[in-house]
């Protein structure tokens, strides 16, 4: 049976008004077309049977050129449609008002606001779609637009827990519109994307949020996954913020955020079990950049990439479970500020922003500025004291070009078996390079490069570092200063067995140390300072068979050398070698303990 | 006394005038340690953790105390070879042994040319330990000094002083059973004043100055409270010497060979 309605007015005056009612009752393999102009009128749509469908005029097959049509010129429309299993609908609402649509399973629905043909955007409407799962299996694909509308809302819950498959693509497109997605179930697509006007705000929030939920895929925003972001149309949407985020018991499932222009904000959170979940987040916009991403569950995948000219760009990470990855984390920007774990105050998040429980990987940490600010506040590597835990960090950079400073707050490795790469910090201009804390605590941590250099005026500074706990192992330690100082204020190893590969200062202003034991076992390598300033190292061992096999002081203005020794069986070789005449080396000796073998050698 | 004081105040005033390039500062306590040091430069100095320059107070003299410590001290320059060195030095234990070498060898090697001056006091005290003072030198007017007070038993002291430089040596030997062996060759006055208190104890002095007009002057002073005491004093060049003994018991075999 097929049934036909179809009611046109012109729209002359400017309150004009047309009141429409109809109520369709229709069997499995109804149709229903609509196109409707008009003021004020209010629309129910109820379809029960399967395979009912709501389009345009006169088509037999639903397109999205050819769609049911609400709109009015002038006053609001008030929609409400609800359909049974298996229905299509394909609708474009031009009006204001509201529309609610309740769809059943396996459902596909097409849903424009503010159609795109329109040359004046709809607002103001208030788009609310109801989905609920039928049987086991039942999928649902909705598809809904504001294009170039302001002030819409879009409610998009889907309440069946056991929907499967479904799809939900929202595309805004305007400014000040805000979303909400629910999708329960499994394998479950949401897509949110947001752009086109500039200066405007939207607000999105999509959960795919049950108990148990498996492979959903919820993105949003500018880009599909499949294509580059730079090929997405539409990227000019600003002071965005997102809420995203998958409920305890959720598992493969990929979140992916795309932001661009200013003052974006996302958060992003996986449940406490969830796992093998991906996460994507681009934010390149011009303004403030502000993500945090939490992840309490296992083996999940973070991809995170904010930058832009002039962009302040933040990010919290919080990892609390196991074998999670973070492939990439990159920050840049010519000349604002890029902060690691800093989150501002409308994020909840100020503690330990970025943390790896266990088993978890940073692939490569990266954060360039050119005048800007590269800051990490807070990374933690850290493992349960009766789990041995294996964190990586194959990378963390920070460059920059111009005044701004790169710099740490605190890093630490505890637990076990947690790694670090490469840590670089690198500046040719009048920033500095500091690193407030690190530390590797209980357990077998690696570090094996780390590394600050700078060209220009800044300075080159490890305020803190820290190997508690046996057998940390630091491969390298490197400072370059062309003009500027090398400091390690305070290196200490707490535990017995750590290795400090090599410490090497270099420049023509000042290089000072300081290294201490308070158990034995410990060895440092070699300690390399060479330039034309000061160069200074304060050596003090305290236990048994700690080893210092070089100390290297070379070509300073000044050499000194300081060894407070207490223990035995402890080895310590130095040679300081100044350079011109008048220059000079000093070594200082103390200490209590047998079985100690000294060697010294000092050269002009 | 007066002369010592004089000699000593003297190389202070020549010490301070040089640049101080190379120093070392220690004070360290255990047993069976090794310490090998080595200092080239123009003026290289081992001393206390207070010390500056010149100074001479207990804390500004480097401090070893333990047993069975091997100590090896070199200092010289390879270079220039006009490096002043200075060693003040403490140990306390036994069964240690110092090798301390300016103007190195022996074995710190160096090729017998260096040209700086060389200053070392040195106070050993305990029983079995082996000292042993190298100085040397080819510059006249350099000066080469080391005074050195053993305390105990059992000691074995050899100082050599080599080179064209004026020698000096003021030894301070107060125990039983310690030899002391000091060696004196060039071409400048060479002056040698030994002290000896306890039983046993011998010195076997050489000074062999073949210079034009080159003296050799030996003090020695042998204060024996039981068993005997025993010299034996070699002087080629100039041939100026006191022996004195003071024996509780027996003397010693005092033998002194001149103009050899």
């Amino acid at each position: 049976m097929k049934l036909i309605i179809k009611y046109a007015k012109a729209l002359t005056a400017i309150w004009f008004a047309i009141f429409f009612f109809r109520t369709a009752f229709a069997d499995s393999g109804d149709y229903l077309y609509i196109n409707q102009i008009g003021t004020g009128s209010t629309v129910n749509i109820e379809q029960t049977g399967d395979l009912a469908y709501i389009g345009g005029v006169n088509s037999d097959t639903a397109s999205t050129s050819n769609r049911a049509n609400l709109a009015s010129t002038g006053g609001a429309q008030t929609v409400n449609i609800t359909q049974a299993d298996n229905n299509k609908l394909k609708l474009n609402y031009n009006t204001t008002g509201t529309l609610n649509f309740t769809g059943g399973s396996y459902t596909n629905a097409t849903i424009d606001v503010g159609g795109q043909t329109l040359t004046s955007p709809s607002s103001g409407n208030n788009v609310t779609y109801t989905g609920t799962a039928g049987a086991s299996g039942s999928a649902v694909t909705l598809n809904a637009n504001v294009q170039g509308g302001t002030g819409n809302t879009i409610s998009i819950i889907n309440t069946g827990a056991t929907t499967t498959s479904s799809i939900f693509n929202t595309a805004i497109n305007g400014g000040g519109n805000s979303l909400t997605i629910t999708a329960p179930g499994q394998s479950n697509t949401i897509t949110t994307i947001q752009g086109m006007a500039s200066s405007m705000v939207n607000q999105i929030t999509a959960t795919a949020d049950v108990v148990g939920g498996t492979g959903q895929w919820v993105g949003t925003l500018n880009k599909l996954p499949d294509t580059p972001f730079a090929a997405a149309a539409g990227t000019t949407s600003t002071s965005s913020s997102i809420v995203m985020g998958l409920a305890s018991g959720d598992s493969s499932n990929t979140i992916y955020v795309g932001q661009a222009n200013t003052g974006q904000k996302a958060n992003i959170s996986l449940g406490s079990s969830s796992s093998n979940n991906g996460i994507s987040l681009a934010q390149y916009g011009t303004g403030v950049n502000s993500s945090v991403i939490s992840l309490t569950g296992n083996s999940s995948l973070i991809n995170a990439s904010q930058s832009g000219t002039g962009a302040t760009n933040i990010l919290g990470l919080v990892f609390t479970g196991d074998y999670n990855k973070i492939a990439t984390l990159t920050q840049s920007g010519t000349s604002g500020t890029n902060i690691f774990g800093n989150v501002d105050g409308s994020v909840a998040n100020t503690v330990n922003p970025i943390t790896l429980a266990g088993y978890s990987t940073i692939g490569s940490l990266t954060q360039s500025a050119g005048s800007g600010i590269n800051s990490i506040t807070t990374i933690g590597l850290s493992g349960a004291t009766t789990t041995v835990t294996a964190n990586t960090i194959s990378t963390l950079s920070q460059t920059g070009s111009g005044a701004g400073n790169n710099t740490i707050g605190t890093l630490s490795l505890t637990g076990g078996s947690n790694t670090i790469a490469s840590l670089t910090q690198s500046g040719t201009g009048a920033g500095s390079n500091t690193i407030t804390s690190l530390t590797l605590g209980d357990g077998s941590n690696t570090l094996t490069g780390l590394s600050q250099s700078s060209t220009g005026a800044g300075n080159n500074t490890i305020t803190s570092m820290s190997l508690t706990g046996g057998t940390n192992k630091v491969t390298s330690i490197s400072q370059t200063a062309s003009s500027a100082n090398n400091t390690i204020s305070n290196l200490s190893m707490t535990g017995g067995s750590n290795t400090i590969g090599s410490i090497t200062q270099s420049g023509t202003a000042a290089n000072s140390l300081a290294v201490s034991t308070s158990e034995g076992g410990n060895t440092i390598t070699s300690i390399s300072q060479s330039g034309t300033g000061t160069n200074g190292a304060s050596i003090t061992f305290t236990g048994a068979s700690n080893t210092l096999a070089s100390l290297a002081q070379s070509g300073g203005d000044t050499n000194s050398f300081t060894l407070a020794l207490t223990g035995s069986t402890n080895t310590v070789t130095a040679t300081q070698i100044s350079g011109a005449s008048g220059q000079s080396n000093t070594a200082n000796i103390t200490g209590t303990g047998s079985g100690n073998t000294f060697t010294f050698s000092q050269h002009r | 006394m007066i002369k010592y004081l004089v000699i000593v105040f003297l190389l202070g005033m020549t010490w301070q005038a040089v640049a101080d390039d190379n120093r070392i500062r220690l004070n360290q306590s255990g047993n069976s340690d090794i310490y090998v040091i080595t200092q080239i430069g123009n003026s290289n100095t081992l001393g206390g953790v207070t010390q500056t320059v010149s100074e001479l107070t207990p804390t500004a003299i480097a401090n070893i105390s333990g047993g069975n410590n091997q100590i090896t001290v070199r200092q010289g320059d390879s270079q220039t070879h006009i490096g002043n060195n200075q060693i003040d030095l403490a140990v306390s234990g036994s069964g240690n042994i110092l090798n301390l070498n300016q103007g190195m060898d022996q074995n710190g090697y160096s090729n017998g040319l260096d040209q700086g001056g060389h200053h070392q006091i040195d106070y050993v005290n305990g029983m079995g330990n082996t000292i042993t003072v190298i100085q040397q030198n080819e510059a006249l007017n350099a000066g080469m000094f080391s005074s050195l007070q053993v305390i105990g038993n059992l000691n074995t002291v050899g100082i050599t002083q080599t080179g064209v430089a004026m020698h000096q040596l003021m030894a301070s030997v107060t125990g039983d059973q310690t030899t002391l062996i000091s060696n004196q060759s060039g071409t400048s006055p060479h002056t040698i004043n030994v002290t000896s208190s306890g039983n046993g104890n011998s010195a076997q002095i050489t000074q062999n100055n073949n210079g034009s007009v080159g003296s050799n002057t030996a003090s020695i002073t042998l204060n024996n409270y039981g068993a005997p005491a025993s010299v034996n004093l070699t002087q080629t060049g100039g041939q100026n010497y006191s022996i004195t003994q003071s024996c509780a018991t027996t003397c010693g075999v005092v033998t002194v060979k001149q103009g050899m």
